[in-house]
């Protein structure tokens, strides 16, 4: 019976109007409280930044320089009719369009053989994994003499069976879907690990379910069970592949030098700014990066999510 | 049409650790069978080897007079319901219960995503298995969820639509994985009765798996009782609870559980400790008063009486004991009552408009028992068919009329 009391009394607050007023507004104020330091970080780390960008983008900012002038949106007009920006855009297009299908599909691929494996599976895993764990700009140098015209072994390969060697690093063609291959190297490892943990998600129960309801062929087994439920994995792979993809730098730093018609967005704003130390060219280059990755992620994520299941 | 099942030679080892060792067990057409046992007495392993899920080491399973030991799970013709029901989260309970038809009436290229619309005759072919889906979901209730997902439904409700997914092929045998057990206590007697109601229905042979003896004895046919890989005992719920033939079989069935007392050896008779000594009659009688190992009563063949003056009524012998405890279970008393020199205290059952005066823990009352309903095992725990016999003069006239060539056999 005691325990009606409570209850009885509780409803009756809200029949009076002022004292209802009063609990929400605490709890309004405490709820400010609470979320205050998080809001706080993320106005200093972040809003704050991205405002400083977008002002001096709109400058001709130069480091170290005493004065600096409004341009509006001149340093954005100044980029598109720059002929090695544009070229950099669409290289940077390139690069993600062979990286990103590349990667995922061969990372799954990867997950689907390893996750099959019992004993085996750990030393797999080390193995996919270990480029990602490697420093990327040691690893270019290796790249480096593996790919030389005269000494790599790749060309002695390519002479031992008759052909013409190629300048992988240096001849124009060559340079992005080079960079390109030791990106998806690099990045294939850590997909797999991703998509390792999607199907450890899946319930053993549900291919037991399936293989009594004579889902028995693997493509069947694939197509009906494994695919859709990694969906969630698979747009989080994704949308961290396209962004890696997009921020492709230290290859093109230490392999080619943006030269050769390798330019990339970020090496491209690297060059301005760091270089050139034309501050406000390369706010306007990064704001155009950021706006880039924004559009795609978010694309990828509404048109994806629609469709996934979430369990 | 039901289909028998035969299992006969069945092994099976998981590394070192043998999980079944030997099992026979011939399930008749239409039967429900129960598989009963504690965690880890291998019952779910026996019925996933029956479906193809498990491979055995030895022996054959048949089903309706065909081996599938060589058949892939999908072509055996079983259907399985599974613990956690194992429905397909991302698919509706439309494409969930169609999915075994799916597999069963359209081709491998139909099944494909893109290149499967190109074949003729699909579209007709999926309206079809799409009004059997519906047709059966609305028998069971489930025609107004056919949209939902399994993650929006509630956990009778995915019972039912696991279900459906089972029945929609019209299979051999269906094989059922404790598909109770996750559901609360008011649901599970519900989806109990609906089970009992469908196996009347379908007629269809049933195995079903559970560690729950309730289940087990109010849905079965038959039960198999296991226990470490092996069937201890395989019969209708009646014969294991009356008749057990192992001191285990004896102690998984029934609720409260039977009453044991070790049985001693007393110059040439027997005796439960502290009460006066019994001769044993019949089949196994002499071979028991050497080994002495146990005597077993269910609760409800115990009389009880407040007090600690002998009552009157049909009881062959009465002791003095001290009521420890009492359970209202309903219609019935539960009580613990302690015997002096039993090792524990043993159960009553006494229906409640029996007992009108009001006792407490604590107050001496009169324990009686007829020696007949006693059930005798040896010392490695199974049944003598041997009867316990009061050599007591107040008691004789009553037993001798059936006990008295066992006590001729007994002096020998």
């Amino acid at each position: 019976m005691s325990a009606v009391l409570p209850t009885a009394t509780t409803r009756s607050v809200p029949a009076k109007p002022g004292a209802r007023r009063g609990l929400i507004g605490a709890a309004r104020h405490g709820g400010a409280w609470l979320a205050g330091p998080a809001a706080l970080l993320l106005v200093l780390l972040y809003a704050v930044p991205i405002a400083c960008l977008i002002g001096l983008s709109l400058t001709d900012y130069e480091l170290g320089a005493v004065t600096l002038r409004w341009l509006g949106l001149g340093n954005y007009e100044r980029a598109w009719a720059d002929p090695v920006f544009r070229r950099s855009i669409g290289n940077t297009l390139l690069y993600v369009a062979l990286v990103l299908p590349a990667s995922v599909l061969l990372g799954l691929g990867l997950a689907l053989l390893v996750h099959a494996r019992r004993r085996t599976r750990s030393f797999y895993e080390l193995i996919f994994f270990l480029p990602v764990t490697a420093t990327l700009i040691a690893m270019a140098t290796v790249w480096q003499f593996v790919l030389h015209p005269k000494l790599g072994p790749v060309n002695q390969l390519i002479r031992l069976l008759g052909g013409h060697e190629i300048a992988f690093l240096s001849e124009p063609f060559w340079t992005i879907p080079t960079l390109a291959l030791i990106g998806i190297w690099q990045l294939v490892g850590f997909n797999m690990i991703l998509f390792l943990a999607g199907l450890s998600n899946i319930p053993a129960e549900l291919y037991d379910a399936a293989a009594v309801d004579g889902v028995a062929a693997p493509l069947d087994r694939f197509t009906r069970i494994t695919w859709p439920l990694l969906g969630p994995t698979t747009l989080f792979v994704v949308v961290t592949s396209c962004i890696t993809a997009f921020k492709v730098f230290d290859t093109v730093a230490t392999l080619t030098q943006g030269k050769n018609g390798s330019e990339v967005l970020l090496y491209a704003l690297y060059l301005e700014g760091f270089q050139y130390f034309k501050m406000g060219y390369a706010a306007a280059l990064t704001l155009v990066f950021l706006v880039f990755i924004l559009v795609l992620s978010a694309a990828q994520v509404t048109l994806l999510d629609r469709k996934l299941h979430y369990t | 049409m039901p289909h028998a099942i035969s299992i006969s030679g069945l092994r099976k080892h998981f590394g070192t650790h043998r999980v079944l060792d030997g099992i026979d067990l011939q399930v008749e057409p239409g039967e429900f069978v129960s598989l009963l046992g504690p965690s880890g007495c291998g019952k779910s392993t026996l019925l996933r080897i029956v479906a193809g899920l498990e491979t055995q080491d030895a022996g054959t399973v048949s089903i309706g007079g065909r081996t599938v030991d060589t058949l892939r799970p999908g072509e055996r013709k079983v259907a399985m319901v599974f613990q956690n029901y194992a429905l397909y989260p991302h698919l509706s309970v439309r494409d969930n219960i169609a999915m075994p038809l799916l597999m069963s009436r359209l081709s491998f290229l139909e099944r494909q995503p893109l290149v499967g619309h190109l074949v003729p005759g699909r579209r007709s072919r999926l309206a079809r298995i799409d009004a059997e889906v519906v047709e059966l979901a609305q028998t069971l209730g489930l025609g107004d969820l056919l949209q939902r997902k399994p993650g929006q439904l509630s956990g009778g409700q995915r019972q039912r639509a696991a279900l459906a997914r089972a029945m929609v092929r019209q299979p051999d045998a269906f094989l059922m994985d404790e598909p109770l057990s996750n559901l609360d206590a008011k649901l599970r007697l519900q989806v109990r009765d609906e089970l009992a109601d469908l196996h009347r229905r379908l007629g269809a042979t049933f195995v079903f798996v559970t560690h729950d003896q309730t289940e087990a004895m109010s849905l079965s046919n038959r039960v198999a009782v296991m226990q470490h890989g092996r069937i201890l005992q395989f019969g209708t719920p009646q014969a294991l609870y009356e008749q057990p033939d192992y001191l285990d079989v004896a102690r998984f069935v029934g609720s409260p559980s039977i009453n044991i007392v070790p049985l001693r050896a007393q110059g040439g008779l027997c005796q439960l400790a502290g009460t006066e000594a019994i001769a044993l009659a019949g089949p196994g009688a002499q071979a028991l008063m050497k080994q002495c190992g146990a005597a077993a009563i269910r609760p409800e063949h115990l009389l009880l009486a407040p007090g600690r003056e002998a009552f009157a009524g049909p009881a062959d012998a009465q002791v003095l004991a001290t009521l420890r405890h009492a359970e209202h279970h309903g219609a019935d008393w539960i009580l613990q009552v302690q015997v002096a020199h039993w090792p524990e205290p043993v159960s009553v059952r006494v229906p409640l408009r029996q007992w009108t005066r009001p006792i407490k823990p604590g107050d001496a009352v009169r324990l009686g028992w007829r020696w007949s309903d006693w059930l005798l095992f040896d010392a490695s725990g199974s049944r003598c068919d041997a009867q316990a016999i009061s050599l007591s003069a107040s008691t004789m006239p009553a037993a001798s009329g059936a006990a008295s060539p066992g006590i001729s056999c007994v002096s020998t």
